[in-house]
C-alpha cells in the first residue's frame, strides 16, 4: 500500500534536492492538485517520503556548487573546505551516515520525551524572545575575534531590517521567503565563485571517513537534541543550532561539524513532520500538508507514517551515496563557472515565475547582504537575522509599533 | 586595487539601493480591495483590504481577540495578535469592535488549519467607519 508513494516521494525528493532552489514546499501544492485523488493516507506518506528525500539529496549541490576558492574557507561552508582538499564524496557519506543514526535516535527520543514537549511549547512561549535574544548574543560572541563580531552585528542588524521590511511589506508575497534565503545561501556563493574562477580538484570517491567514533556519536546525539530542540524556536536555523552546539561542547573540525549538521537537519527534520501532533503546532510546510490530510493520528497511521519514513530514508541515502558519486564526475568534467552560471540562470528564472519582478528586486538584494557576508569574511548564517529579528520583534509584542513607525 | 575592499562596498552600496527601492515600493502600494468572498488559497502571502459586518468576537486568554466578519454571506477569520489588540485597548478602540458592527481590516491573507484569515498588523489597519 504504502510502496508505490514512497517510491515516488523517494524520486521527488531527489529531485526536489539536486536541483538548486527546489523545495518539497514547492513541490506540495504541485503533489495536491496531481494527486487529489489519491487515498489522503498515500498522499500524507508521499509528502514524507519526499520530504525525507530531500534531506538525502540536498548535501549534493550544497557540497559540490558554489563554492568559492580557498582564501574565502572562513566564510563558507565546512563541505566546501573539504571540497577542497578533495574530499567532498567524504563530506556526502558522513551526512548521509550522521542522518541515518539521527534517524534511530530521534525517533526514540521522541518516543521518550513526548509527553513532555506541550508543556515544554507553553511554558517557553511567552520567553521565546529572550531566547531569540539570546542566540543572537551568542552569534555575535562566537565570532573569532572582537573585529569580526563588530561584523556579524553589522550583517544580522542589516539582515534584520530586510527581514523587518520585506515580510511586512505590502508588495510581500506568498513564496517572498524563497528569494530572501536563495540570495544569501545560493546566489551569492554562485557569484564569489563565478567571479573567483574556482574549479574542482579532483575528488577521493571511496566511502571512507576520517572522523573517530566517538565524535561522530557525539556530535550527532548533541546534533539529533539540538534539531528537536529548534522545533520549539522559530527561526533558529540549522546553522546557528550546529555553532552553538560545536562552541558549547569545544568540538571543532568540518567533519564533526558536518555530523552535528546532519544530526540536526535530521532531528529537526522528523519533530517538524509531526510536529502537528506533538506540539499541536505545524513548523514546516509539509507539515501544514499532512495536518490538513490527517487532522488525527490513530496508532495504524502513525507506523504507518514511521515505516514510510524509514524506508524512504534508506532508499535515498543509498540513492544519496551513488548520485554524490556520479554528480560530481559530471561536473569536474565540465566547466565548472559555465555550471553555476547554468544555475544561476535557472534560480534567476524560478524567482521571477514564482515571485515576478517583486521577486527578483528582493533576490538581488538578499545576493548583496550575502556577498558582503563573504567579503567581510564573518559565517553566512549571521544572515539568518533576516527572520531572528523579525521573530524577535514579534514574540516581545514590537511588531505593530515597528512597522508603524517605519510606514510600512 | 584592493578587490575585497572593492565587493564590500559595492555589496553595501547595491544592498542599500535595494533595500531602499523595496521600501519606497511598498509605501506607494496601496492594499488591494477584495470582497470576502473573492478570497481563496490563490491570496495566501497577499495583503488586501476587506470590509464587512463582524459576526463572531472571541477573546482568547492570552490577549488575542478573533473576529469573524462578513461580507455577503461568506465569511472569514480576522485574528487580532495580542501585541496589537493591546494597542487596540489602550487607544480605547476594542469596545467598538463588537457583533453587529462593519468593520474594514487590511493585512495579510493567511491560511490556519485550514481556514483562510485576514491578519491586521497595526493599528491603521483596522477601521471603525
Amino acid at each position: 500500500m504504502i510502496l508505490f508513494p514512497v517510491f515516488l516521494g523517494v524520486i521527488l525528493g531527489t529531485v526536489a534536492g539536486i536541483v538548486p532552489g527546489m523545495h518539497v514546499n514547492t513541490l506540495i501544492p504541485f503533489l495536491f492538485m496531481v494527486f487529489s485523488n489519491m487515498d489522503v493516507t498515500e498522499l500524507a506518506v508521499l509528502i514524507v517520503s519526499t520530504a525525507m528525500s530531500e534531506i538525502f539529496m540536498n548535501i549534493i549541490p550544497s557540497t559540490f556548487l558554489g563554492a568559492p576558492d580557498t582564501e574565502t574557507a572562513l566564510s563558507v561552508l565546512p563541505a566546501h573546505r573539504l571540497l577542497f582538499s578533495g574530499k567532498g564524496y567524504e563530506a556526502v557519506v558522513i551526512t548521509i551516515l550522521s542522518s541515518l543514526f539521527s534517524l534511530l535516535l530521534t525517533v526514540l527520543l521522541v518516543f521518550l520525551f513526548y509527553p513532555f514537549f506541550v508543556p515544554l511549547y507553553t511554558v517557553t512561549r511567552p520567553y521565546l524572545h529572550f531566547l531569540l535574544l539570546t542566540v543572537i548574543f551568542f552569534m555575535i560572541y562566537s565570532e573569532k575575534n572582537f573585529p569580526s563580531s563588530i561584523k556579524a552585528l553589522v550583517v544580522i542588524s542589516l539582515s534584520g531590517l530586510f527581514g523587518t521590511i520585506v515580510l511586512n511589506s505590502k508588495i510581500s508575497t506568498s513564496n517572498v521567503l524563497f528569494p530572501v534565503l536563495t540570495g544569501m545561501f545560493g546566489m551569492s556563493g554562485l557569484l564569489f565563485s563565478v567571479s573567483q574562477n574556482s574549479t574542482l580538484p579532483e575528488q577521493d570517491y571511496r566511502i571512507r571517513t576520517e572522523i573517530n567514533t566517538f565524535e561522530f556519536v557525539k556530535s550527532v546525539f548533541l546534533g539529533s537534541l539540538a534539531g528537536i530542540a529548534i522545533g520549539f524556536l522559530p527561526a533558529i536555523g540549522i546553522s546557528e543550532a550546529a555553532t552553538m552546539v560545536r562552541y558549547l561542547t569545544k568540538l571543532d573540525g568540518e567533519r564533526g561539524f558536518l555530523a552535528t549538521l546532519g544530526g540536526i537537519n535530521m532531528g529537526n527534520e522528523v519533530f517538524s513532520l509531526i510536529s502537528l501532533y506533538l506540539v499541536g503546532n505545524p513548523r514546516s510546510g509539509a507539515s501544514v500538508a499532512i495536518g490538513s490530510l490527517l487532522p488525527f493520528l490513530d496508532l495504524g497511521t502513525l507506523i504507518l507514517i514511521l515505516s514510510s519514513i524509514f524506508l524512504s530514508s534508506s532508499l535515498s541515502s543509498l540513492l544519496s551515496l551513488y548520485l554524490g558519486r556520479k554528480i560530481p564526475k559530471l561536473l569536474l568534467s565540465l566547466n565548472y563557472k559555465i555550471v553555476n552560471l547554468i544555475v544561476i540562470v535557472f534560480l534567476l528564472s524560478l524567482t521571477f515565475l514564482t515571485t515576478g519582478f517583486t521577486g527578483i528586486l528582493i533576490l538581488l538584494t538578499s545576493t548583496s547582504l550575502g556577498v558582503l557576508c563573504l567579503s567581510l569574511g564573518v559565517r553566512r548564517s549571521h544572515c539568518m537575522g533576516v527572520l531572528l529579528i523579525p521573530s524577535l520583534f514579534f514574540f516581545s509584542g514590537l511588531t505593530p509599533s515597528i512597522i508603524s513607525f517605519l510606514g510600512l | 586595487m584592493d578587490v575585497k575592499k572593492t565587493v564590500t562596498i559595492l555589496s553595501t552600496t547595491f544592498f542599500i539601493a535595494g533595500l531602499f527601492l523595496i521600501y519606497i515600493s511598498s509605501l506607494l502600494s496601496s492594499p488591494r480591495k477584495v470582497s470576502i468572498d473573492e478570497i481563496t488559497n490563490d491570496y495566501v502571502g497577499s495583503f488586501v483590504k476587506i470590509s464587512g459586518r463582524i459576526t463572531f468576537v472571541r477573546n482568547h486568554r492570552n490577549g488575542h481577540v478573533f473576529l469573524t466578519v462578513e461580507e455577503n454571506g461568506r465569511k472569514i477569520q480576522v485574528p487580532i495578535f495580542s501585541s496589537l489588540a493591546d494597542q487596540l485597548r489602550e487607544k480605547g478602540y476594542m469596545r467598538m469592535i463588537k457583533v453587529g458592527k462593519n468593520i474594514i481590516v487590511s493585512g495579510f491573507v493567511g491560511e490556519y488549519r485550514g481556514k483562510l484569515q485576514v491578519v491586521p498588523r497595526k493599528l491603521e489597519d483596522i477601521r471603525i467607519p
